[in-house]
């Protein structure tokens, strides 16, 4: 297709920039963890930049609106704070967005947001501190200012390919403006990038965290590239590699001494996770990204084995699964209609007049050949839902 | 979301990489061998095709678009990893195209206005109305019929800018349906 074409051309534009602009002379600013820091007035108007872009972000409908859930994870934040930067008054703020790959970004004005495929595929507070002590060091260490002082240097070149980048990245860093701030999306340099986790590292340690966990998120995107055979989701191709992030976070771990700390797992976070988990699967389904939801789906269903909602999104995974994936040679072996049955009937099982389940469960059956059972159940599905959006093309199909 | 595929093909030509392949629409009766269907066109839109789309606009693929695509029914889709099958019903094609839209990069608060069953060209199918926003704030309304024939998809689209656009020219889609055949 011609969008996919085009972004491969601007993206190969891109990484051959970023890798001629490997040779930038460092700038060197303040951390501000060191103490107050006067913003200069480029960084003022990056600033600037940062705020209308937030409220971009919030305007476009993608940010999962919930407070405790922000509550929570900005408690996270505040522990990981270092008290020398308290004196530069940074308003972190971290919220999380509609999206189910595994990424993060933080804005220099103190934003952070989290993907909510990251958010669900953590196992405890502990992977989140990691994962937010890293996005704070960005804007501890000021990143983004380092990032559009170097870009400055090649201003005229880049000029000519920032809106493409916008573009070809798409997503959420088309409603980005300046390219300085794509690269919050998109990743910062190998330098920022190890920067970040070595110090976000310190951030959860000194915050009393279990290091052990550190390690595990890029375990998961590790995973989860597989799973999805999604690239790693960093634009410019000097990043330290996953693979080898995981060997650096293995070396930080053993030469940190920590005793007596075990993994976070309060039933708080338990309960804020399953909204996220919820989320997450829907998004993964829509997007047909199948191993995804699986793992999320299971994680659902083994800590509330009493929610039909966990269930029926099963039963969905198992039937939209069939229904694609029948044709590919390394998709499960097992019969997934058979399965998406069964989780349809512990939904059932929890609540009888269940309606979406029994429409899942009326698409199977009517798949498998079955047409007057079907029937039956989209009877059942109407009765149970008398005013489904989808009545019409029911209607039609007992008719 | 036609639109926003077709802007970045625009931009490539408008570059100078190839002769600009938009024509102006003949203006009555026009028939689409490769997309194999016959209808009628209205005056003063340009007409573009090229492989398994039938576009013409107005005043501009971002303002408004007309588009008639016949694609193969395992083709992967755009932006959903999911893909039609020949045992789907016409509610469960309606769906994936509806997971496409919200897959969809650039298209923001992606809703489903109406979803009903209808005849189009003799054939089941669906006629699926909504809106969406892009990533510059463009408020956007489309309809978007779609059936399976002879073993492919069809999609028959329109989306236009909602302010003034969407109902200027849901006329003139209009007319297009009514005469829209398959040959």
């Amino acid at each position: 297709m011609a969008n996919t074409r085009f972004t491969q051309i601007f993206n190969l534009s891109i990484v051959l920039l970023s890798l001629a602009l490997s040779g930038c002379a460092t700038v060197n600013v303040a951390n501000m963890e060191t103490g107050r820091v006067n913003l200069e007035d480029d960084e003022k108007r990056l600033m600037k930049r940062a705020d209308e872009t937030a409220e971009n972000i919030e305007q476009s409908g993608i940010v999962f609106n919930q407070k405790p859930l922000e509550d929570y994870l900005n408690t996270i934040a505040q522990r990981l704070l270092p008290a020398g930067s308290k004196e530069n008054n940074l308003d972190i703020k971290i919220f999380v967005i509609n999206e189910p790959t595994l990424n993060a970004f933080a804005m220099p004005n103190g934003r952070i947001y989290l993907h909510s495929g990251i958010v669900a595929a953590s196992a405890n507070e502990d992977q989140l501190a990691t994962l937010i002590g890293h996005e704070m060091t960005h804007i501890l260490h000021r990143h983004s200012l380092k990032q559009f002082r170097n870009l400055q240097n090649q201003s005229a070149l880049w000029q000519v390919f920032a809106l493409p980048a916008a573009f070809a990245t798409g997503g959420i860093s088309s409603i980005i403006g300046p390219l300085s701030l794509v690269s919050s999306i998109t990743g910062y340099s190998r330098e920022s990038e190890k920067e970040a986790d070595e110090y976000g590292f310190e951030l959860t340690k000194n915050a009393g965290y279990d290091i052990r966990e550190s390690k595990k998120m890029f375990e998961m995107l590790d995973l989860f590239m597989k799973d999805e055979k999604e690239k790693e989701p960093f634009f410019f191709s000097s990043h330290p590699h996953v693979q080898e992030r995981i060997k650096n976070y293995d070396e930080l771990i053993k030469s940190a001494t920590q005793t007596n700390v075990t993994p976070t797992l309060t039933e708080n976070y338990k309960t804020l996770i399953r909204e996220v988990l919820l989320l997450n699967t829907t998004l993964c389904l829509e997007k047909g990204m199948f191993m995804t939801a699986q793992r999320n789906v299971d994680k659902l269903v083994l800590d509330y084995p009493d929610d039909k909602y966990g269930y029926y999104l099963k039963g969905e995974l198992y039937r939209e699964r069939q229904d694609t994936e029948k044709k590919k040679k390394d998709r499960p072996k097992e019969d997934d209609y058979k399965l998406a049955l069964e989780a349809y009937d512990k939904a059932l099982a929890i609540d009888s007049q269940y309606a979406v389940a029994l429409k899942g469960k009326a698409q199977v059956i009517y798949a498998q050949g079955d047409k007057e059972k079907a029937k039956e159940f989209f009877k059942s599905y109407l009765t149970a839902d008398p005013n489904a959006k989808d009545k019409a093309f029911i209607q039609r199909l007992i008719e | 979301m036609m639109s926003i595929r077709v802007l970045f093909l625009s931009v490539l030509l408008l570059n100078g990489c190839a002769m600009v392949p938009w024509v102006k629409a003949p203006t009555g009766e026009y028939k689409d061998g490769a997309r194999k269907f016959t209808a009628q066109l209205p005056q003063d839109w340009m007409r573009y095709t090229r492989a398994q789309y039938f576009i013409m606009t107005r005043d501009g693929i971002v303002l408004d678009s007309v588009t008639v695509e016949r694609r193969k029914i395992d083709e992967p889709l755009a932006f959903t990893k999911k893909k039609f099958t020949k045992s789907m019903l016409i509610n469960e094609i309606a769906d994936v195209e509806i997971d496409d839209y919200k897959s969809g990069e650039n298209i923001f608060k992606f809703n489903v206005v109406s979803n009903e069953p209808v005849k189009i060209a003799n054939q089941d199918g669906f006629r699926l109305e909504y809106t969406y926003e892009t990533s510059s704030g463009l408020i956007k309304q489309g309809i978007h019929y779609g059936f399976l024939y002879d073993g492919m998809v069809y999609r028959i689209m329109y989306d236009a800018a909602q302010q003034y656009y969407y109902k200027q020219n849901l006329g003139v889609f209009e007319k297009f349906l009514e005469s829209f055949r398959l040959i």
